[in-house]
């Protein structure tokens, strides 16, 4: 099964749910925490609409939302996967990505099943597109999963693989933690939530990784059940927030690779967000509904690269193509090598404080 | 379905109807169709039986139903061979299950469990059908109700029987295909019950009212048969259940469909509404599962008239996929060319 790689982690006994933040303990039959949900109206006849992401859903007694994790109980929302962990994993943060976020540090990274998109190209769809009772997972409180990221001696947790927002009660419950334990939160997700829960959240958290799937309303319809504009509106809202941003666009080729659309993004990004904000352009691989694509190839992704440097933004990667120079850091304003990258590995950082050793250009990003 | 047949089929249903019209009994259903207390003669009766798909048989028997919301199981028993044969257009059951399973088959019955005992496929409905296949030689054990969790059979009523040499009832619990079957616009992992262990499929589900998809009925009830049915709800859950039902891995294996109508449900579905619960005291079974659920819809729809309900085109929720289901040519919506048989 996909993604969930570190089990062995996982200690005996964890009490169940026994420091849910919220709502009273209950127990579902099959023996995870039952947690109502947050983000959600009741409707008349046991109906309700969730106001979580922007499908806003709404469900009939007994039936689940679209992300098939949270479900109505007789005109009561629950989440079905508080604490119930299908991956849990200590990754090297640069695998998220984040190049801007203590570069060389250890992401103590969970999820639990389920996604409010479906995009045929998923890389990790055998836990994302599936539904709790399908996939193998524990019971990990929000306090147990600070404990298991200070054992591994990971700075952070990041809630990633499928889809946080989905999990969102959980991912909630565990950043508040953050403060009392100074395990810093840090989320990859597709940005495609509401804005309440967002600002709810955002003070919670350390830095924000959306992935921007394209530039394009359509690409979003037809490959991924989703739309763009709200995930443009979620990324103006973190960056406004102060929460450290990183965008990725998975380049698939013929779907979202058009110069236009990448200027057109790339504009975006400069006038919306700032140019500081690193954007990666990585590599697809045939995966999932969509096997009738070949790898990106990478003078795509140069020409990406390219086309987003030339539009003036300050900090353009490539990944998924380990040893390419297009990992590294370079200083905006002298071009001096900032941090040496193959894959997910840090092969020198030269980064003094949070500045270029040579030009002093402060270089944005969480350094310490 | 040839143009041959379609206008037998037309013809059949003129003659049907001109004979309703004279018998004038029954309960008048909207749109045109109705369900009485006709008999097909001798001469129709015949030439039903050479034709095989767009019948719809509807049986009810007062009485079926109890009180404390119980049935008689002999009498449940009875209907469904009824409706089978009916549908069928055949005159024994045995002939009946015979024509559509043989010996070597495996036979699942895909149960629609989702609102516990009270709106849930009755395990007397179940029982009765894999007692009728068995009937076509099938063993025992190569019969499988089934369910998409054995927690939903339990709920409903049912005893997992996993292992048995006698009749297998389980939930496949997680057993999917490790590749979904991409196809239109419904791309999931099917259980293997479907794929690897079984050779044809009954769908049975209840008549019931559906707050997406308006009714949920004979195809709908595939859902439960992929991992991934909560993707597949938007725009009244069109054209998914189509496409769903579409895919070979079904179309070629479900025969049969057999609803369980004894009690039904207009509107507040899928779970359990009591308030808009009523006896039908039915059981409808067809081959053609698109006329099933098109005689089905039409069935919620009178009822909810009867209460002053709105219209499920009203309420927002119509049953589109009928229309894409007929057009793929997975059978037929089009009232003029089902044939009601009632019983
Ligand atoms: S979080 Fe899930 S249930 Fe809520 S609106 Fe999004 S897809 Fe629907």
């Amino acid at each position: 099964m996909g993604a969930c790689g570190a089990c062995g982690l996982l200690l005996p006994g964890l009490a169940r749910g026994q420091d849910q933040a919220r709502g009273k303990a209950l127990v579902d039959d099959t023996g995870y925490p039952l947690v109502e949900a947050k983000h959600y109206v009741r409707l008349d006849g046991k109906r309700v609409r969730c106001e979580l992401c922007p499908r806003r859903c709404q469900v009939a007694d007994l039936e689940r939302g679209y992300c098939g994790v949270r479900e109505n109980r007789g005109g009561t929302y629950y989440t079905l996967v508080h604490s119930r962990l299908c991956s849990m994993h200590t990754d090297p943060i640069e695998k998220k990505p984040f190049f801007h976020v203590v570069p060389g540090s250890q992401a103590f990274s969970v999820a639990t099943v389920g996604c409010n998109m479906e995009c045929k190209f998923c890389q990790n769809w055998e836990i994302s597109q599936y539904r709790p009772e399908q996939v193998p997972a524990r019971n990990v409180s929000p306090r147990a999963c600070h404990g298991f990221a200070k054992t591994e001696a990971a700075p952070f947790i990041a809630f990633t693989y499928t889809e946080p927002v989905v999990f969102y009660e959980y991912m909630l419950d565990v950043a508040r933690l953050s403060r009392q334990t100074g395990v810093r939160s840090v989320v990859v997700s597709n940005g495609y939530i509401e804005e309440k829960p967002l600002r709810e959240l955002l003070p919670h958290l350390t830095a924000f990784k959306v992935d921007l799937k394209a530039f394009r309303n359509p690409f979003y319809q037809d490959l991924c059940a989703g739309r763009l504009q709200p995930v443009l509106s979620a990324l103006q809202l973190i960056k406004k927030a102060g929460v450290w941003l990183e965008i990725v666009v998975l380049v698939l080729p013929t779907k979202n690779d058009s110069e236009a659309e990448i200027r057109d993004l790339a504009r975006f990004v400069k006038r919306n967000l700032g140019p500081e904000v690193p954007v990666h352009f990585t590599r697809f691989h045939p995966t999932y509904r969509l096997q009738n694509l070949p790898p990106t190839p990478v003078s795509t992704l140069e020409r990406c690269y390219d086309v987003a440097k030339g539009e003036g933004l300050y900090f353009v990667y490539m990944g998924n193509v380990p040893g390419h120079p297009g990992e590294n850091t370079y200083c905006p304003r002298c071009n001096e090598l900032l941090i040496s990258r193959t894959g997910f590995t840090v092969r020198s950082n030269r980064i003094s404080g949070n500045a270029c050793p040579k030009c002093k250009t402060e270089i944005p990003g969480v350094w310490s | 379905m040839g143009v041959a047949l379609r206008s037998q089929y037309a013809t059949l249903w003129r003659m049907d109807c001109s004979r309703r019209q004279f018998l004038q009994t029954g309960i008048a259903l909207g749109g045109g169709l109705a369900i009485g207390s006709g008999i097909l003669d001798a001469t129709m009766a015949r030439a039903a039986a050479s034709a095989p798909a767009s019948r719809v048989a509807v049986v009810r028997r007062k009485g079926v139903t109890g009180k404390d919301g119980g049935v008689r199981a002999d009498v449940v028993k009875r209907m469904v061979f009824d409706a089978v044969c009916r549908a069928t257009g055949l005159d024994s059951p045995r002939d009946a299950f015979g024509s559509l399973f043989s010996a070597s088959d495996v036979v699942g019955i895909k149960v629609s469990c989702l609102a516990g005992k009270r709106m849930s496929t009755r395990p007397e409905v179940a029982l009765a059908l894999a007692e009728g296949v068995q009937l076509a030689g099938v063993k025992p054990f190569n019969v499988i109700v089934w369910e998409r969790s054995s927690r939903e059979l339990e709920r409903a009523g049912y005893q997992i029987q996993r292992e048995s040499r006698d009749l297998r009832i389980m939930g496949s619990d997680g057993d999917y295909e490790s590749q979904p079957t991409d196809a239109g616009s419904v791309g999931g992992c099917f259980t293997r019950i479907v794929t690897r262990l079984c050779t044809r499929q009954i769908s049975a589900p209840v008549l019931k009212d559906h707050d997406l998809s308006g009714v949920s009925l004979g195809m709908k009830n595939w859902y439960g048969a992929i991992h991934n049915p909560n993707k597949y709800h938007d725009n009244n859950c069109s054209p998914y259940v189509a496409d769903l039902f579409g895919k070979s891995v079904l179309r070629e294996r479900v025969r049969l469909v057999v609803c369980d109508a004894l009690f039904a449900q207009c509107h507040g579905g899928p779970a359990y509404a009591p308030d808009f619960m009523w006896r039908f005291e039915g059981v409808i079974a067809s081959l053609d599962p698109v006329a099933h659920d098109a005689v089905g819809a039409r069935i919620i729809e009178d009822e909810r008239r009867r209460r002053g309900l709105p219209a499920l085109l009203e309420d927002r929720r119509p049953p589109r996929w009928l229309e894409r289901a007929a057009a793929l040519g997975l059978g037929t919506a089009d009232r003029q060319q089902i044939k009601l048989i009632e019983g």
